[in-house]
């Protein structure tokens, strides 16, 4: 079912996830978004330049953010699985990655969300969008501190 | 859901990823032409710098030494100076040849790029080149307008003044003794205007296309070249050269860049010239790239060049009477030109490459080159 | 400027007929993609040769770079 949806997605490449919009089920259920946080969807890639730059930051958001209340979640889209792990790691060894990533090689995920750019991050709340920010932001780990203060 | 369209009907732009990075580069080129005419060292730096995600400054710096010859006519009987003009000079004593100089020449730049909330991109750059007989300064202005929402297509169009100060040994002054050294400075300047359109036509090419027109106006002769006028066959004049004062060219370039493989990539561009000089030329550039593990890069690069002759070019010693403007610069004659270029880079670590390039620049006019290129980049 | 209103024309049914994502940007965002494959110093060598040697110019773009070639 899941498969179908996504595929059906795939090939008409017309719709994305606008704020206000539910969710898939299938697509709360692969990321884990059944909870009652807000959760914070991260798209990234190894060969992002900006990418680069965002993740670290918002890394460090997380480290004072309230783990009950909030989630992280990054999806990397690197197509190469060897990409992915190796900028990972080396995220990781900086201590500049601190949340959960799910990889996203088919690009499956990204192709549900259908983002204009990229790094894009989703503010999901109840399943539902709430808010979008597409591009390279400075300071985005003030940014989603403020955001998330505004939807508390 | 959202209903999302393409590009023809987009009207919303929305922030991407960019491809910018810090870095410092050094390059050093060692230039040599056959028959030991021209000889260049150059070292040179580039800074690229972003500050913060909407601001890039890229400045650059270049040094060069240039010492050789370049051909003309002068007159041998005179001791005075290898660019020796005289009037009634006997036709024996009229060659055509290297005439030695040495120059240096500084040039920097800058450009500072600044990108609005919809990624839209205002570049504003400044030039400044001396070196002994010749002074430049340039300022340019250029914007880039996303297209669609998701940045594959982009125009941008651009335009630039320079104005150059040359000091040109006397050629057309009455009473004017260039043999002496006596020189005037004279100006000239030029307007660049540029409209071009890149598009991303799949996940591995694009393409560029874009137009220009470039409006010299001033002192656009070469005060160091001769041509010889009113060949009797027993005497002649040994003269400057003497160009129009206003130069209009137009031209169109094509650029197709294609990942054929994910370690080869294909570059090819063409470019066609022309002037009311009545030069047209045809460019045509291919590189291949060749990415060996994740270290190596590989370089081979072929380009041709062809142009038709300017309408005052004429190379003889017996052509030129009381033309108004004359010249003799094998670089206005109608010629072709192949160069073979090479490259290597080499990733040592992640942040720091080198590189070493091997060129060949072999033009029908008889002149050849040999340019090798080196140096190194730092990602900070 | 006929045949060039076509090519602008034909880039723009391109465009329509299939977008690229911005996810699937990884081969266009790599160096050997760039101009001079990202090595714009040599770049600007290069043009500085040419507009020595040839009688030709223009095309690359306005903004110079250092090249103070007038």
């Amino acid at each position: 079912m899941k498969n179908i949806i996504w595929t059906f997605l795939l090939g008409s490449q017309l719709f994305a996830y606008d704020v206000g919009d539910t969710i898939s089920p299938a697509m709360v259920e692969h990321l884990g978004l059944g909870g009652e946080k807000v959760y914070v969807i991260d798209f990234f890639a190894s060969w992002c330049g900006s990418c680069q730059k965002e993740v670290p930051l918002i890394a460090k958001a997380n480290v004072t953010l309230n783990h009950n209340e909030v989630e992280i979640i990054g999806i990397d889209v690197d197509k190469k699985p060897e990409n992915a792990e190796a900028f990972q790691k080396a995220l990781q060894a900086e201590g500049a990655l601190n949340f959960r990533v799910v990889n996203d090689p088919q690009n499956l995920v990204i192709a549900e969300f259908n983002p204009v750019g990229m790094p894009t991050l989703y503010y999901v709340k109840a399943q539902k969008v709430v808010k979008i920010i597409t591009g390279a932001v400075d300071a985005i780990d003030a940014q989603i501190h403020s955001d998330l203060k505004k939807m508390r | 859901m959202q209903l999302r369209l393409s590009w023809c009907a987009a009207t919303l732009l929305v922030a991407t990823a960019m491809q910018a990075e810090d870095y410092v580069s050094v390059q050093v080129l060692q230039y040599n032409e056959n028959d030991n005419r021209v000889s260049v060292t150059a070292p040179s730096i580039m800074i690229n710098k972003d500050f913060g995600t909407d601001y890039t400054l890229n400045a650059s710096f270049v040094a060069d030494a240039v010492s050789g010859a370049s051909p003309t006519y002068y007159d041998a009987s005179s001791g005075a100076s290898a660019y020796a003009r005289n009037k009634n000079v006997n036709v024996s004593d009229i060659k055509y040849d290297n005439i030695t100089f040495s120059e240096k020449r500084i040039a920097g730049g800058a450009l500072f790029t600044s990108r609005f909330a919809n990624r839209d991109e205002l570049r504003v750059g400044a030039n400044g080149s001396s070196e002994d007989d010749f002074d430049s300064g340039s300022g340019s202005l250029e914007y880039m307008h996303w297209l669609d929402s998701s940045k594959n297509s982009a125009i941008t169009l651009g335009g630039s003044y320079q104005y150059n100060e040359i000091t040109a040994r006397c050629v057309d002054r009455v009473g004017c003794d260039a043999s002496s050294g006596a020189s005037e400075v004279k100006t000239s300047t030029a307007i660049n205007v540029q409209l071009g359109v890149s598009h991303n036509i799949n996940p591995q090419s694009y393409v560029d296309i874009a137009a220009f027109y470039i409006a010299d106006d001033g002192y656009l002769t070469d005060s160091y070249l001769n041509v010889v006028r009113n060949n009797d066959g027993i005497t002649a004049d040994v003269v400057g050269e003497k160009r129009p004062d206003t130069r209009s060219a137009y031209g169109g370039i094509l650029k197709y860049v294609n990942a054929i493989t994910d370690r080869t990539t294909l570059h090819l561009s063409y470019r066609y010239y022309w002037d009311d000089w009545s030069i047209r030329s045809h460019t045509v550039d291919s590189d291949l790239y060749y990415e060996l593990g994740s270290d190596w890069t590989f370089k081979l690069g072929l380009r041709n060049y062809r142009q038709s002759a300017a309408d005052f070019y004429n190379s003889s010693d017996n052509f030129f009477s009381n033309e108004l403007y004359a010249s003799s610069d094998y670089r206005l004659s109608d010629f072709s030109a192949w160069t073979y270029k090479s490259n290597v880079d080499y990733k040592v670590t992640k942040e720091f490459s080198m590189n070493l390039s091997a060129n060949y620049y072999d033009q029908t006019t008889g002149l050849k080159a040999t340019y090798f290129m080196t140096g190194f980049r730092y990602n900070f | 400027m006929k045949t060039l209103s076509y090519i602008v024309l034909l880039l723009f049914f391109i465009g329509c007929a299939k977008e690229v994502k911005p996810w699937e940007k990884e081969t266009l965002a790599k160096s050997t993609m760039e101009d001079a494959g990202g090595n714009a110093l040599s770049k600007q060598y290069e043009e500085h040769i040419y507009f020595s040697k040839e009688a030709s110019k223009g095309g690359g773009g306005v903004a110079g770079g250092g090249c103070g070639c007038n």
